[in-house]
């Protein structure tokens, strides 16, 4: 049961990675251009899935879609490990009021969600993908910083570390040596649910017109397009809300998959 | 006919089937006082969540247990509930975990009285002071208001011993009793145990790993090793002519006070190897 | 740690995260050159207006100033003006907090009404079909965004079924019958979503009660699992479950922005979107600053009404978290 969780997991990434490669070479139409004769036909051929309001194919904004998410997903997990790790480590490893300030400090952002930092961003700067990316990124810091905080406060308490302290090695040695390759599986579970979780906010952000802006096609704003002919054409608002839903999913069941695969305390008795 | 009647009680568990109990049949005669010695792992007190029907979803039952002329192997969950606090009630090891933290004493020791009986608060509430007092605990009232945090192991102990009683079951069985209690607190609560059945008239399967305890409270006695019954008798013929080697190991072991001084204390190694956990 | 010790720390705690909250947001907010005044007055004004409008909107100020200027505004109950309406900001709030305040409490108890007796069930059950329905249709509901299930629930109530309205707010004295048709499907959208994150937590909960010795000993005296788990479990269970919520108030608060969006609700979420559109900046940094603070001080109540309910509950508390870190 474990097993499948993972695989399905898996599965579904795999998915959505190949689809955003693919569309790099190859769609079925033109995503972009508008195609006035041909608005809002419904899914058959050879218009798959039909086609929007604009004439384009669905089908081919989907597969480019896929590569926004894998873009926020990559970029904003990045970001959010590349600081939140080592915050955490250093809270971890120092202790003391290091390690209260850097909680705090965590707890006031975690206080804010990333579509609040998107709105501050995009009110400034504009709404694009970065503001997006950057937005989701620094909301997500906190839960990568706990994670290595905690993991590392276990690391720390273990006897090979007190070995490693008593026979003179730095600290920075240990961090590099002992603490990171340790902490590593779990922060890895947490960059999948992150993953999962930066495209919900992505979707939210872009249908929300926060982020990536028209003509580009992403699966959040292909949502809000379809929104507004929902009455004519109603079908057109199931693909993009699938395409979210099953890579959310399985970025999310992967998460949990390596999760139970990693901590054998979480395995039921038999 | 027995108060129960357990034929050939085989416990597996889940689904490498890893024995716990392996065909084990005793008798139990309305009033009197059982015993089961052994170690971790004996299956002492696997058998005894068996006799509760309280055994995880993972376990698998074979045999025949009769209580009372139910059979409980097989026996459905509301058939069960029905048993439980009415004709068998059991007393846990640990008694700092075994109430609810957010629940006043009283109130818990008196839900037995409003789940089988239906009794309301006013009346149920003197009985539950009556039966505090009965266990031996100083200023009941107080006891029946406090939270369980607010009283000590012993005390906690007593009022568990009062929630197993109050609803005068046939059968009560206690799973290690004392055996997380103080010394002193140890005897006072057997102690009180022995005359609160005496007066009930309740019979009693009383689980533990040392006989110098078990030998305080009941007659006859059954030693368990591996799964299965591998001596039985009454007490005194345990102590003055054990058979079983590990039976030996464990009267040796009650009696400390014997080994001559300087001399090397003996363990139920010296006596029988065979013991898994050893 | 005595009671009064406690309270002042998690005050404490409480304003530190606050102003940490107005610098983020000051700073975001003015972190490009170039200037409202500018925008106000267009490309062909004079410098001379330009300082003068300026000086008027106290943008000539370091910027330190501006900042505790902000600050000291917003302690009065002044939380800006608009550049592009000279509103306040606070009478620009006003009329949508009710709508907001609405949509989430319905939302929350929805949530709860669903994820309960859900987990609950999880719980008992987690090796039986039931069981794992439950955890698997949680999951599925984590992973759909919150704006397409709206969506769905106006393609299948409004536009085939033609029960309730698609978008639009009725105010509830005006009349009660519309204003609740109105509230239905962006309620149950945001307490779908919220129940799904919940019943994960409510069931690992009551797994928990499940594993404790007062479980067995319920079960012992003659309860059923399910009223043995009722009885002496939600008590129990209740404490991590408020935790929970308290952990939850940001991503309930997201969800209703999108909900007010999706269904066009005159909301605090819809403020926001449009004063972003029309980069109104006074408006975007105070109504987050209001956002912020509301969230703030909900979660800091929650953790009052711990401490001031049960002192006993935080010294049991404590003891058990020696064992496992949050």
């Amino acid at each position: 049961m474990k097993r499948a969780q993972l695989i399905a997991g898996l599965v579904l990434v795999a998915l959505v990675v190949v689809t955003a490669v693919v569309s790099l070479f190859w769609t079925p139409f033109d995503p972009i251009r508008v195609v006035p004769g041909q608005r809002l036909l419904g899914p058959g051929w050879p218009h798959l899935l039909g086609t929007d309001g604009f004439g384009i194919d669905i089908a081919s904004r989907l597969m480019v879609g896929a590569r926004t998410v894998l873009a926020v997903g990559i970029i904003s997990v990045g970001l959010a490990a590349v600081f939140g790790v080592p915050l955490g480590m250093l809270a971890g490893q120092t202790g003391g009021w290091v390690d209260e300030v850097v909680m705090r400090a965590g707890d006031v952002v975690y206080a804010f969600p990333a579509l609040l930092l998107a709105i501050l961003l995009a009110s400034v700067f504009g709404a694009s993908t970065v503001t997006a990316m950057v937005a989701i990124g620094v909301a997500s810091i906190p839960a990568f910083a706990r994670v290595a905080r905690a993991g590392t406060l276990q690391v720390m308490a273990s006897d090979f570390v007190l070995a490693a302290r008593s026979s003179g090695t730095s600290r920075w040695g240990i961090a590099r040596r002992h603490v990171l390759p340790n902490i590593a599986p779990v922060v890895g579970v947490q960059a999948s649910v992150g993953f999962a979780l930066a495209i919900l906010a992505e979707a939210a952000l872009s249908y929300l017109g926060l982020a990536t802006p028209r003509p580009t096609p992403t699966w959040g704003n292909m949502l809000r397009d379809a929104q507004q002919f929902l009455f004519a054409a109603p079908l057109q608002a199931l693909w993009p809300g699938l395409a979210i839903a099953l890579a959310v999913l399985g970025f999310n069941l992967l998460g949990d998959g390596l999760r139970d695969y990693l901590d054998p305390r979480l395995r039921e008795v038999p | 006919m027995s108060l129960l009647d357990v034929r050939d009680l085989q416990v597996s568990f889940g689904r490498s089937r890893t024995e716990a109990v392996r065909g084990v049949s005793f008798s139990l005669a309305a009033g009197q006082r059982l015993g089961v010695i052994g170690e971790s792992g004996s299956g002492k007190t696997v058998t005894a969540l068996a006799v509760m029907g309280l055994l995880p979803e993972y376990a698998h039952v074979a045999g025949s247990v009769r209580l009372g002329g139910s059979e409980i192997v097989g026996l459905d969950e509301s058939g069960l509930a029905r048993l439980r606090g009415n004709t068998v009630s059991m007393v846990f090891q640990e008694p700092m975990t075994a109430l609810d933290p957010t629940m006043r004493v009283g109130r818990q020791v008196a839900e037995v009285l409003r789940l089988h009986q239906g009794a309301e608060s006013g009346p149920a509430r003197q009985r539950v002071i009556a039966m505090l007092d009965e266990v031996g605990l100083d200023d009941p009232e107080r006891v029946a208001d406090a939270f369980p945090h607010q009283l000590s192991g012993g005390q906690r102990q007593r009022a568990i011993l009062a929630m197993a009683l109050i609803n005068s079951p046939d059968l009560v069985i206690c799973d290690e009793p004392t055996t997380a209690l103080d010394v002193t607190v140890q005897a006072l609560v057997l102690a009180k145990l022995d005359e609160v059945l005496d007066a009930s008239g309740a019979a009693c399967l009383f689980i533990s790993h040392d006989l110098a305890v078990v030998s305080q409270v009941c007659d006859q006695v059954l030693v368990m090793l591996d799964g299965r019954i591998v001596e039985s008798g009454t007490v005194d013929r345990l102590f003055t002519a054990p058979e079983h080697p590990y039976t030996r190991g464990l009267v040796a072991t009650a009696q400390l006070d014997r080994a001559e001084p300087g001399q090397r204390l003996p363990t139920v190694d010296d006596f029988y190897t065979g013991a898994p956990h050893g | 740690m005595n009671l009064a010790l406690r309270v002042g720390r998690r005050l404490g705690v409480f304003v530190v995260s606050l102003l940490g909250a107005s610098l983020l947001i000051f700073l975001v907010t003015h972190a490009l050159p170039g200037d409202v005044a500018q925008v106000l007055l267009g490309t062909d004004a004079t410098p001379e207006a330009l300082a003068q409008l300026r000086a008027q909107l106290g943008l000539d100020r370091p910027l330190p100033v501006q900042y505790l200027e902000w600050i000291g505004g917003m302690l009065t109950g002044d939380f800006g003006h608009s550049h592009l309406n000279g509103q306040s900001v606070l009478a620009l709030l006003a009329p949508r907090i009710a709508v907001t305040l609405w949509l989430v409490l319905f939302g929350l108890v929805g949530s709860l009404l669903i994820a309960l007796p859900a987990g609950m069930v999880a719980a008992l059950k987690r090796r039986s079909w039931p069981g794992f329905t439950i955890s698997a249709a949680a999951q599925v509901g984590m992973a759909i965004p919150v704006f397409w299930g709206g969506i769905l629930l106006v393609l299948v109530f409004s536009v085939w079924l033609r029960w309730l309205p698609a978008n639009g707010y009725v105010p509830l004295l005006t009349n009660p019958g519309q204003w609740a048709s109105h509230l239905v499907l962006p309620a149950i959208t945001l307490a779908a979503v919220q129940a799904a994150v919940l019943i994960r937590y409510v069931r690992s909960a009551f797994l928990e009660v499940l594993d404790e010795d007062y479980y067995r000993t319920a079960r012992s005296i003659g309860w059923t699992p399910m009223r043995a788990l009722l009885r002496h479990g939600v008590r129990n269970a209740a404490i991590s479950l408020v935790t929970v919520l308290g952990l939850q108030l940001s991503s309930v608060l997201v969800g209703a922005i999108v909900v007010e969006s999706v269904f066009t609700l005159p909301g605090l979420g819809s403020l926001l979107l449009m004063s972003v559109d029309r980069r109104d900046l006074v408006v975007v940094q105070g109504t987050v600053m209001f956002l912020v603070l509301a969230v703030l001080l909900i979660s800091a109540l929650v953790d009052f009404s711990y401490l001031l309910i049960d002192p006993r509950q935080s010294s049991r508390r404590a003891a058990t978290q020696g064992a496992g870190s949050r």
